[in-house]
């Protein structure tokens, strides 16, 4: 079984609010140095567990209102992050601050306000809503446990939260069996949304619908973003989508950022040799283009990340890679125009 | 249930078809009603083809696919048609000749590397098995064939992997053992179920190209069975769309993608974002969800979803009619030979 | 609009609450159906047995010692002449009544820790399942057998026993449950919403294991029964001459060549009574499998 390492105490208090230079302003939530090292102890005593590092030290921004999009493939720490921002898993190291104030380890009591800030919306529509439960109490919960408002309040809040997501407050009766996946979707968003959260961490919400219904939930939480003012942190590893949506996208590693960009920018103009080989690899709608180009190939397999390759995680792999990028790990540098890259041969 | 003729689609000539499926109906009988799974298929495959069979769940893609090699599990039935391999109807095969069959002249690959091999067998047994009981190897043939293919599908050092076990391997690397396995008995066809989906974008990216390379290098055909439409623009040569357990629309790649004739063909394109080109402003969804197959209504199985819906849709279900050359669509409202017949749109806009 | 799905009628599901979908369930389903069947009388009759126009179990009748199956006496009659069948259905009763709080008994403790043990791991785990294992490593019979030698025999002491004897199954059958919902999204989803543990455990874990607990409820009562039957046949359980089928048996066998009615038709019922609960455990199981398995 893995068991997360012990974080490691921090010397401020957890609730003061953190005064500039440390929060940005427009930034309604901020992640900083963050980690996240599981360990496994090994079946025989002598010898060492194994770590793994899943987020290994990562910061982002999320200027309020706007969409920062995740990418990366399996293994890259992408889930694990947005886990550790709604506090599902406890950091290894690192700080999260949101609206201003650190949250990073905070005690229950305070826990409780900040559950309503800060809400997720599962992948899986069919894992995500207890089949028990009538559809009415599933998006209420949040209300019920937070004992927010009367019964017949919180029932008024349940019908316009399900009207704003697209469905008809007459099924608040049913359960969850009778639905679709895209209705599932709508039901797991409005939970999601009845604390009025101002930061929401959306876990691949469309990989696992039908090609027809996903536009539907997408074009649904860019027009809740637009109503509500929310900011979204999008994990994805579909790249048409997160483009999509997206305003400032992040394109993470095996644990790293390795570039952070506005998304036209990171489409128009990919530095990092790894998103260039990502959007390489995305097959489009356009067999003219498609069977015509050549799509640039990685070599070899993604590595483990209890088992990061030396200096540059992604040496073993880069098209570019010469022996500095074995030997030590590039920074993620600010390259201006709101762009940053972790390699030692961009400019 | 009145429906027309079914026109069958026709892409070279007749005669050169390496397979050919006619009018395939698989029924689901279950405790809960009878799920039309697969409605009236019908197509065709010539030798080297590349056909990819594109739907979502409840299209029947998958099941219409397992059932051209009599795989349908229970409590599904093949409950009409024929599937014709060079003339012969495979579903008319005793067990015996079907496993002569499976393996050999038509292999599939699965979706799912992580349990479509068997975790306590060698990879080099469950590649050797086959071989040596279709193509009558005796045990170090098989090896040394099991090694050159797993060099082929591009697995570094085969001579030391053949050995490994399945969970000592990655997912990429187990899917190219099943492409490996796939393509040992040097079959006619091979069927591919959403082989790329549980991989990641880089690997899926190695595995079609390995794909298509060996495919054509052996002249096999290949269906290939997706819901990605990026992964059919890299990979087909011609499209099948199929929904609600039916062929809506068929015709060459560039065809299909280029002048979509079927709303739903068109409503999938317009509703999936890219990442080249324009940036689509709002994406355009299709409202509703994929129907449930125990419906036994007239009319168009799309029509409840389709904006551009008329009466006639409601009542009567399309025919597969010819809208150019090999590019069939089952669509009244975009058939320019269909006289338009009370032109009301069921849906507002 | 959403209206294809959500309005289609033909695809309903069990709701929440047991009592109806479990007329439901057993309506559809033939093997639950046979085994009411053969259940239902047997304990009809022996919660009717005291009013019925029968001989009272414990009334000798030295004249009619050993007649066999008659009209007057359907099951025949034993040595001190009581009838067998007003024996048979007074130990229906207490044989019936035993096994249900047994089972009923050892699936609650089974719940209760279970939960605790799977969904809060750790030490309180180990120190159940610690525990659990400790006692399946004695032959359950044997732990019923030492429980009563200690407590005597009475009506709660065999209960408990047996009770005793069947919880580990039932704590570790839930565990397993519990453990598999644990990393459920919408446990996540309860504590995103800052829910307590007590909360998720009742209002999310529990509902979602009622389930197979129900599968294995009439299978325990069988086992229950069958080992009630046991020890009153080892004499250790219910004594003569207050009836249970294991002491009718039990005093039946010297007479099993003679007088074989004494022993098989006490054996009889108990046979009916296993397999019928079987049946009707398989049956749920059928009926609930395919919704069971996310």
């Amino acid at each position: 079984m893995f068991t997360a390492t012990e974080p490691t105490p921090t010397a401020e208090a957890t609730t003061t609010t953190v005064h500039p230079p440390y929060a940005d302003p427009d930034a309604v939530l901020e992640v900083r140095g963050l980690k996240k090292h599981f360990v496994k102890r090994s079946s025989l005593p002598w010898k060492p567990p194994t770590v793994v590092r899943a987020v290994d030290g990562i910061d982002l921004v999320l200027k309020r209102g706007t969409t920062l999009g995740l990418v990366g493939e399996s293994g890259c720490g992408k889930t694990t992050t947005g886990r550790m921002i709604v506090q599902l898993e406890q950091p290894t190291e690192g700080r999260i601050i949101v609206d201003g104030h650190d949250i990073t380890r905070l005690p229950a009591a305070d826990m409780k306000t900040y559950r309503r800030k800060v809400q997720m919306i599962f992948q899986d529509p069919y894992a995500s809503l207890d089949p028990k439960m009538r559809i009415g109490d599933i998006i209420a919960e949040p209300l019920t446990v937070q004992r927010i408002g009367s019964r017949k309040e919180r029932q008024e809040r349940v019908a316009d939260l399900m009207e704003r997501v697209g469905l008809s407050p007459a099924l608040r009766e049913r359960y969850p069996a009778h639905l679709s996946g895209g209705q599932r979707q709508r039901i797991g968003i409005a939970r999601a949304l009845a604390l009025n959260p101002s930061v929401v961490v959306a876990d691949e919400p469309t990989s696992a619908l039908d090609v027809s219904v996903r536009a539907q939930v997408v074009n649904l939480l860019r027009d809740l973003q637009e109503e509500l003012g929310l900011s979204f942190l999008f994990i994805s590893h579909d790249l048409a989508t997160v483009r999509y949506i997206s305003d400032v996208i992040c394109v993470m590693y095996l644990g790293k950022v390795v570039e952070l960009a506005p998304a036209i920018e990171l489409f128009e103009r990919p530095l990092h040799p790894y998103t260039k080989a990502l959007l390489s690899a995305v097959p489009e709608p356009d067999p003219d283009r498609e069977q015509t180009r050549a799509v640039q190939m990685l070599a070899g397999e993604p590595p483990s990340p209890a088992n990061p390759p030396a200096g540059c995680r992604f040496s073993t792999r880069c098209p570019m890679a010469t022996n500095f990028c074995s030997e030590k790990e590039p920074e993620l540098r600010d390259i201006g125009g709101e762009r940053k890259v972790a390699c030692h041969y961009v400019e | 249930m009145s429906h027309a003729v079914l026109e069958r689609p026709e892409t070279e000539a007749a005669t050169d078809a390496l397979l050919d499926v006619r009018d395939l109906q698989v029924r689901f009988f279950t405790r809960r009603g009878i799920v039309r799974a697969v409605n009236n298929v019908s197509f065709q495959l010539h030798r080297g083809e590349r056909l990819a069979i594109v739907g979502e769940s409840g299209s029947g893609k998958s099941v219409m696919t397992m059932s051209l090699i009599k795989l349908v599990a229970h409590p599904g039935r093949i409950t009409g048609g024929e599937v014709l391999l060079d003339g012969v109807d495979v579903l008319k095969l005793s067990d015996r000749e079907l496993n002569h069959i499976r393996g050999r002249r038509i292999s599939m690959v699965f979706q799912d590397p992580m349990t479509s091999l068997n975790p306590v067998m060698r990879v080099s047994e469950q590649l050797m098995a086959p071989m040596m009981r279709h193509l009558k190897l005796s045990k170090q043939e098989a090896r040394a064939r099991a090694i050159e293919l797993l060099g082929q599908v591009g697995i570094p050092a085969p001579d030391l992997r053949v050995d490994a076990f399945p969970h000592e391997m990655s997912g990429g690397m187990r899917q190219r053992v099943l492409i490996a396995l796939a393509l040992s008995c040097k079959p006619d066809i091979i069927l591919a179920d959403e082989p790329t989906t549980a991989l990641d974008v880089t690997i899926q990216a190695q595995i079609i190209v390995l794909l298509k390379e060996l495919a054509e290098k052996a002249g096999t055909s290949v269906i290939f069975v997706t819901h990605d439409l990026g992964l059919v623009a890299r990979f087909a040569q011609t499209v099948a769309v199929m929904y609600a357990g039916r062929i809506v629309e068929y015709g060459p790649v560039r065809e299909i993608y280029n002048n979509p004739q079927h709303p739903y063909t068109r409503g999938l394109l317009a509703s999936i974002p890219t990442a080249t080109g324009e940036k689509a402003e709002r994406l355009v969804q299709i409202p509703g969800a994929p129907p449930d197959l125990r419906d036994t209504s007239d009319g168009c199985a799309f029509a409840p979803r389709c904006s551009a819906a008329v009466a006639r849709c409601t009542r009567e279900r399309p025919a597969l009619t010819t809208r150019s050359p090999g590019h069939l669509a089952a669509c009244w409202v975009t058939d320019p030979a269909t006289s338009p017949t009370e032109v009301v749109h069921v849906h507002g806009n | 609009m959403e209206s294809v799905a959500a309005a289609n009628p033909t695809r309903t599901m069990p709701a929440a609450g047991l009592a109806k979908p479990f007329q439901w369930l057993l309506k559809q389903n033939r093997r639950s159906l046979i085994g009411l069947g053969l259940l239902l009388p047997i304990v009809v009759l022996a919660i009717a047995a005291p009013y019925l126009p029968l001989q009272h179990p414990n009334e000798a009748n030295p004249a009619a010692s050993m007649l066999g199956p008659s009209l007057d006496h359907p099951f025949g009659t034993d040595k001190l002449g009581r009838d067998i069948l007003s024996r048979c259905l007074g130990g229906a009763r207490i044989s019936l009544l035993i096994g249900a709080s047994a089972a009923g008994l050892a699936l609650a403790m089974g719940i209760v820790l279970g939960i605790v043990a799977g969904f809060m791991g750790k030490v309180v785990d180990r120190t159940i399942m610690t525990l659990v294992d400790i006692m399946l490593s004695f032959p359950s019979l044997l732990l019923v057998l030492c429980i009563v030698a200690v407590y005597g025999n009475g009506f709660t002491q065999i209960v408990l026993a047996i009770a005793v004897a069947d919880a580990p199954r039932a704590i570790r059958l839930q565990r397993a449950l519990a453990l598999g919902l644990k990393s459920r999204p919408y446990i996540d989803a309860a504590r995103m919403a800052h829910a307590p543990t007590w909360f998720i455990l009742v209002r999310h874990i529990l509902p979602n294991t009622i389930a197979p607990m129900i599968v294995v409820a009439s299978i325990y009562a069988a086992n229950a029964i069958l080992t009630e039957a046991s020890l009153s046949f080892l004499s250790l359980g219910i004594l003569p001459p207050d009836p249970s089928w294991g002491n009718i048996i039990s005093e039946g066998r010297p007479y099993l060549q003679t007088a074989w009615w004494i022993s098989t038709f006490p054996g009889l019922m108990l046979a009916l009574v296993a397999v019928s609960l079987h049946l009707i455990s398989d049956g749920i199981r059928q009926e609930l499998d395919p919704r069971l398995g996310a």
